[in-house]
């Protein structure tokens, strides 16, 4: 049974804002225990943003303003550490443009704001994970990697911001480069680190080969580099190679194209690519990935799977058409979860479809759909629309995931049910102020979800 | 914790700031806020200055996370000024300054023009733009480009601005030196991302109050004059209510559609 949560707080019944592009981080020493991000102002406009936090397995959220940016951060991706309690996050800061901070608090429920551990400008799209060494001669020290698209260099842009005593008073961060191939000047702003307890890590990115300015196509490889030893070593993620050129980071797909639109293009919402990236808990040769990319049905995500540490890479398991914000996780029990969002219907009445995706074997998918929300109501504001990402890890055999939709309460348009800790009313399908009598237009919320 | 550099008024920081009582030392009232000796539960009188969506909390309790120094007792009266901290069922605020009872009228009257979105706070915060600004006039946009030098096919990130320049035809100075007879020219973002999307967009044609400054455009490698200000695009129908504005006919004519 799944739960669904809309996680803006009853005292903000009020908002109306486009609270797009979510992130979500479970504490695997405490499950009850999250925090969660998204496009979300401080509600005073304060000198810090907000995250929100839950201790009670997501039931109920609040917003707790303790990141060091201006009222809101641009990009922002937290993740715990396995077993040491510490919230990590790397954000876009305010004011700044590209000012990437990784921050770190091991109090997310209390008023003190996080700390910041890097600060450098210059890196697009953080994208946070962590995890605590469980043996050997580093064990209980936390490891971050914060991919990002490092547009302070020229070309190979693609890169991994890394720390391998995170938790200690005062951090060093190196940056690896994991684009070895030319590029068109850059490569794409997805750049996807996920970690096996083992030290395996493997990383995902598109690698931008050409661009069409007149156009705005794409082409790019779609590219998983790995290493197997905490990326600690002098020349991190260069164990996969590729047997074709014999460069590090074998090219899963080739001269894939894809639309870079930054403008509404689907559902209101731009394409720019997608990618996710994970790897089986019980098994670090066995990794499944997505991405996206212009195919004849059109804007298209991909699934695939390796099963030799990202040497080969088998055919499709799945094909999803006018889809996007694919998120991969695999559970304790090896069952891998896909979440993404697909744009329906045509015209006025498209629809964003939720749907959350499993398998066991890699063959046989059921289909669970979360929410199916007006792909036209509200009308954008800004972009990213629904977000360039949306999110989704496992934790034990329990996926926690989160996305952005549409907040109209009508329980049509959640078929598996869904619950609001802001005022709304089912029956006129209408969102109420914290006087439970004064309408509230219809926004962009942060959904929360946990399976089973 | 309050961060208020040793010398700087710590009232500036507030943007939430009100007259209340305190209840309930060492209490919360959410079960989200840790409890601990620095929180109290304040009931709220009278709210002076604060967002729109919360300027309704008199005859409210709401939880105050006093500062480390401050030393209150239940049932004493003050103006609280504080910053946001967690918002839930209710919400929790951090003080970063207190005044024994309710601050003066005058005060009083300062920040509720503090409050966003109230025609007072539109004024000041206009005024105060109009302060700031290196350069300030009444025009017309007669031609959008791209800036000379900047290659809008380089580099991207989701969050780049699009950099365009408009030339204004100039009216009337309303403040500062114009670079060159009757013109100048501004650099604006044309990006609807998150990061831009509140900054002024242009077209041909538009007409109204231009608010610009000298800045380093990191892109273009030079100082050009900007509008990145969501107050620095004022149209004409606004015109007549700024206080201070000289000699322009900017008051009641639309943008005329570009050829």
């Amino acid at each position: 049974m799944v739960m669904i949560v809309n996680i803006i707080p009853n005292f903000l019944s009020g908002e109306r804002n486009q609270d797009s592009e979510p992130s979500l981080a479970v504490n695997p020493a405490n499950p009850l225990q999250m925090a969660a991000s998204a496009f979300t102002r401080d509600p005073m406009g304060g000198p810090n943003a907000p995250i929100y936090v839950s201790d009670d397995g997501g039931r109920t959220w609040s917003l707790n303003s303790i990141v060091p940016s201006e009222i809101d951060t641009g990009d922002i991706s937290p993740h715990f550490g396995s077993t040491t309690n510490n919230l990590y996050a790397g954000i876009l800061r305010r004011p700044g443009r590209l000012q990437l901070n990784v921050l770190r608090t091991s109090t997310f429920l209390q008023p003190n704001v996080m700390t910041v551990l890097e600060n450098r400008s210059g890196a697009d799209q953080p994208w946070t994970q962590a995890a605590t060494v469980p043996s050997g001669a580093d064990a209980g020290k936390d490891r971050v990697y914060v991919g990002n698209n490092d547009l302070s260099v020229d070309s190979r842009t693609a890169a991994i911001d890394l720390s391998l005593d995170a938790a200690s008073a005062n951090p060093a961060f190196d940056t690896a480069r994991i684009e070895r191939r030319a590029t068109s000047g850059q490569d794409g702003p997805q750049v996807r680190p996920t970690i096996h307890p083992d030290g395996t890590i493997y990383a995902a990115f598109y690698g931008w080969r050409s661009r069409n300015v007149i156009t705005d196509l794409v082409t790019a490889d779609v590219v998983v580099v790995r290493d197997d030893n905490w990326a600690a070593g002098p020349d991190p993620f260069t164990a996969l190679v590729d047997g074709g050129d014999n460069v590090a980071g074998v090219r899963v797909v080739r001269g894939i194209t894809f639309p870079w639109s930054n403008a509404p293009t689907l559902g209101q919402e731009r394409l720019g690519g997608d990618l996710s990236i994970a790897v089986d808990p019980n098994d670090s040769s066995r990794v499944y990935l997505a991405w996206a990319d212009q195919g004849t049905a059109g804007y298209t995500l991909h699934v695939r799977q390796s099963s030799d540490r990202g040497a080969t890479w088998g055919p499709d398991l799945l094909t999803i058409a006018n889809a996007k914000n694919p998120a991969l996780a695999i559970s304790s029990a090896s069952e891998v979860g896909l979440l993404y969002q697909q744009v329906t219907g045509t015209g006025v009445n498209q629809r964003w479809e939720t749907h959350l995706r499993r398998t066991v074997d890699g063959r046989n998918w059921n289909d669970l759909l979360l929410a199916t929300t007006s792909a036209a109501e509200p009308q954008v504001v800004n972009l990213p629309y629904l977000g360039d990402y949306a999110y989704m890890m496992a934790v034990g055999d329990t996926f926690y995931g989160i996305f952005s939709a549409s907040n109209r309460p009508d329980l049509d348009n959640f078929p598996n049910g869904v619950s609001y800790q802001r005022n709304a009313n089912f029956i006129t399908r209408r969102l109420l102020a914290r006087d439970r009598m004064t309408p509230v237009p219809v926004s962009i919320d942060p959904f929360f979800f946990r399976m089973p | 914790m309050p961060s208020s550099s040793q010398g700087e008024d710590p009232q500036q920081e507030s943007t939430f700031t009100f007259v209340g009582t305190v209840k309930n030392l060492h209490a919360a009232t959410m079960a989200a806020v840790p409890v601990t000796e620095s929180t109290a539960i304040v009931t709220v009188e009278e709210v002076l200055q604060a967002p729109p969506m919360l300027a309704d909390l008199a005859g409210s309790d709401i939880t105050v996370e006093l500062s480390s120094a401050r030393q209150v007792r239940e049932g004493q009266q003050a103006t609280f000024f504080t910053t946001g901290w967690m918002y839930g069922t209710s919400i929790a605020v951090r003080e970063v300054d207190l005044v024994e009872g309710r601050v003066g009228a005058e005060r009083a009257g300062e920040l509720a023009a503090l409050s966003p979105a109230t025609p007072e706070n539109r004024t000041v915060r206009l005024q105060q733009r109009i302060a700031e600004a290196d350069l300030a006039v009444v025009g017309m946009v007669s031609v959008i480009k791209f800036p000379e030098g900047y290659d809008p096919y380089g580099s991207v990130s989701e969050h780049a601005p699009k950099w365009r320049e408009a030339t204004i035809e100039v009216q009337s100075v309303q403040k500062g030196d114009l670079p060159q007879e009757d013109r100048v020219t501004a650099i604006f973002a044309a990006s609807d991302d998150i990061r831009w999307y509140r900054t002024p967009t242009f077209q041909v044609g538009q007409k109204g109050l231009f608010l610009l400054d000298r800045r380093e455009i990191p892109e273009l490698e030079r100082e050009e004059y900007v509008a990145l200000d969501p107050l620095d695009y004022q149209p004409p129908q606004q015109l007549a209510s700024i206080p201070g504005l000289v000699g322009s006919d900017g008051g009641s004519e639309e943008p005329t559609e570009p050829a």
